[in-house]
């Protein structure tokens, strides 16, 4: 394990360092229904697209949208600490508590021991029944030793390059114009007046036996 | 073939195919609360599953995957892309898709299969007594016929 | 969901002593909410005394002495009495699809298939009284359980009887054979004859049904034939 390593991004995590955290506008992503992403690397670009995954509707399976708030404990020293906050994915809050001080540990020297969580809630999509088409900029721990910035994050990351969440790591989700759009097959969806066929199916529905004599009629 | 290809070889033709996914079209939901539901395409999301719609006929506005919808011949007529639920409404009732499906041999078959559920005991005796009438009448026609010949 | 087993929820401490008391299992029961039936008492209770007179000028001429005389001695021994049972035999409650005058379906015994007119519930047995009518379709005045029955949702007129019970199913009891020769002889007796009273009641229920089911020919039709189920019919999927 000790072998493989972690390019860092050029730019850094999404963190935000205010002491007025409120006026920091909410994104209008938590449930998407298409996702790519992409790395700020261009020659590793790739779209992924996330919907099983980071498909934020119920159940357990799934990616959430949490904004994390937390500072360091107050001491004589400093009276006020910084407020930080972080715009994180996980399946439930108290992992989103976890990351949250994971990367805070990382990034600044704030520990959990010696800080506080101020609060935590969840970032729900503005326009659920509205498509749209997310990227999603992500780093994770390749299998092997060069790491290279894509994608990961869900079952296409799973399936594509066998990554699970604790390798992965987002670093931001945004909603994509269609042409930024990069993976292909995503794209051919972006056709104006889309239409095609679905060659080959088995109407389903009023089901009388699994054993007929007769074969299905598949054209539709 | 590529995809894009065959988009723009069926964007004027519909080839082989009779029924397309496309927005407007009016789908048959098969599966889950709304079994049995008209409902429409109002956007599609991928390659598995479209937004549907169904203001008129019940069906809330949500994902539904094509495995589970059987696509019937009516396309609603210049249903612009993500209509929101009122203009699905005014869409569908001004085009009159319900009577339009109604007319279909389809929907009439639901409708007697429905009938025929709701019969009970004595119905069922009574049809069935119409029925070997009427084959009595057919059966003594055909011989006739057949004796002439 | 399985069933599973109820176990009491009131467990024994020590053999007799439970562990919840009579007031916390009626709490927990719920017995509150339930609609209370109280036991009707006996209206007049048994004369405990009564007046006697007495002969004799000097010796008052009455005397109001007890029904029962006290025992002059205590039993020696304890007998264990029987304890009084209070439960009532509930008549059995019906479902709500059969009235009278239910077409039903009977669905064992000799006569299943068959479509049968539900007259009335028996009052002692609680079991239903059923005919054919005998003159359509061979079924005549019958007990039949509930169970062994599918409700219709047609329906006839059916009025009277009133006064008709149990009593009429009950059997002869037959003399006992005296002798060995009548024991020998039994084999060879011939069938016994239905007793003519009853064929006489049972055509007198039957008529004015028969001749209100006359008037519907399909109905007529329909209480002669059977029912029966063919392939790809399903009985719990069927409305009757």
């Amino acid at each position: 394990m000790s072998q493989r390593t972690r390019k860092t991004l050029s730019k850094p995590i999404n963190v935000s360092k205010t002491k007025n955290f409120q006026k920091y506008s909410h994104s209008n992503t938590t449930r998407r229904n298409r996702k790519y992403l992409w790395p700020t690397n261009a020659t590793a670009g790739r779209m992924v697209r996330t919907e099983e995954y980071i498909s934020f509707s119920d159940g357990d399976r799934k990616l959430h949208e949490y904004q994390v708030v937390g500072r360091k404990l107050p001491s004589a020293k400093e009276k006020v600490p910084r407020l930080y906050r972080l715009r994180l994915f996980a399946p439930n809050e108290v992992v989103a508590k976890s990351r949250f001080w994971y990367f805070l540990k990382k990034l600044k020297k704030v520990k959990k021991a010696a800080g506080e969580l101020v609060s935590i809630n969840e970032i729900f999509e503005k326009k659920p029944l509205q498509i749209k088409n997310y990227g999603i900029w992500l780093r994770y721990d390749s299998r092997s030793e060069l790491t290279p910035l894509s994608p990961a994050v869900n079952q296409d990351m799973a399936a594509r390059h066998r990554a699970r969440f604790s390798s992965i790591q987002i670093i931001r989700v945004a909603e994509l114009t269609s042409n930024n759009v990069r993976r292909p097959y995503i794209k051919q969806l972006l056709v104006p007046r889309l239409r095609f066929p679905l060659p080959h199916r088995v109407a389903r529905g009023n089901k009388k036996s699994t054993f007929l004599a007769k074969r299905p009629s598949t054209f539709y | 073939m590529a995809w894009d290809s065959f988009h723009e070889s069926t964007r004027f033709r519909k080839g082989a195919f009779k029924r397309l996914v496309e927005v407007g079209r009016v789908v048959f939901l098969n599966y889950g609360d709304d079994t049995g539901k008209l409902a429409v395409i109002v956007d599609i999301i991928d390659h598995n599953r479209a937004l549907v719609d169904g203001p008129s006929t019940g069906v809330p506005r949500h994902s539904h995957p094509y495995r589970r919808l059987t696509l019937t011949d009516i396309v609603i007529e210049k249903f612009p892309r993500g209509a929101r639920s009122p203009t699905v409404k005014k869409f569908f009732d001004n085009q009159k898709i319900l009577e339009k499906w109604n007319k279909t041999s389809w929907a009439k078959k639901l409708e007697n299969r429905k009938k025929r559920a709701s019969l009970s005991d004595f119905d069922r005796f009574k049809l069935l007594k119409l029925k070997k009438q009427r084959r009595f009448i057919l059966q003594k026609e055909v011989s006739a016929l057949k004796a002439k010949s | 969901m399985a069933r599973t087993n109820h176990a009491p929820r009131n467990s024994f401490l020590v053999p007799g002593i439970t562990r919840y008391s009579r007031s916390v299992i009626y709490s927990k029961k719920a017995i509150y909410k339930r609609k209370k039936t109280p036991q009707p008492k006996p209206e007049t209770k048994p004369a405990q005394f009564k007046t006697v007179e007495i002969k004799g000028d000097k010796n008052g001429k009455e005397r109001f002495i007890p029904v029962h005389k006290a025992p002059r001695f205590y039993p020696a021994e304890d007998v264990p009495v029987p304890k009084k049972s209070r439960k009532l035999n509930k008549t059995t409650k019906l479902r709500a699809s059969i009235t009278p005058g239910t077409i039903l379906i009977l669905l064992a015994g000799r006569f299943r298939g068959k479509r049968v007119v539900f007259l009335k519930q028996l009052p002692g047995s609680g079991l239903l009284l059923v005919t054919g009518p005998y003159k359509l379709n061979g079924v005549p005045l019958r007990r039949v359980n509930q169970a062994y029955v599918i409700a219709t949702t047609t329906k006839i007129n059916v009025s009277g009887l009133d006064k008709f019970d149990d009593n009429y199913f009950k059997r002869e009891k037959n003399a006992k054979k005296s002798t060995e020769e009548e024991f020998f002889k039994e084999g060879e007796k011939k069938k016994k004859e239905f007793p003519a009273e009853k064929a006489t009641f049972q055509k007198e229920v039957d008529k004015s049904l028969v001749a209100t089911i006359r008037k519907d020919i399909d109905l007529y039709h329909y209480l002669r034939s059977r029912f029966t189920l063919t392939k790809g019919v399903f009985p719990h999927k069927l409305k009757f």
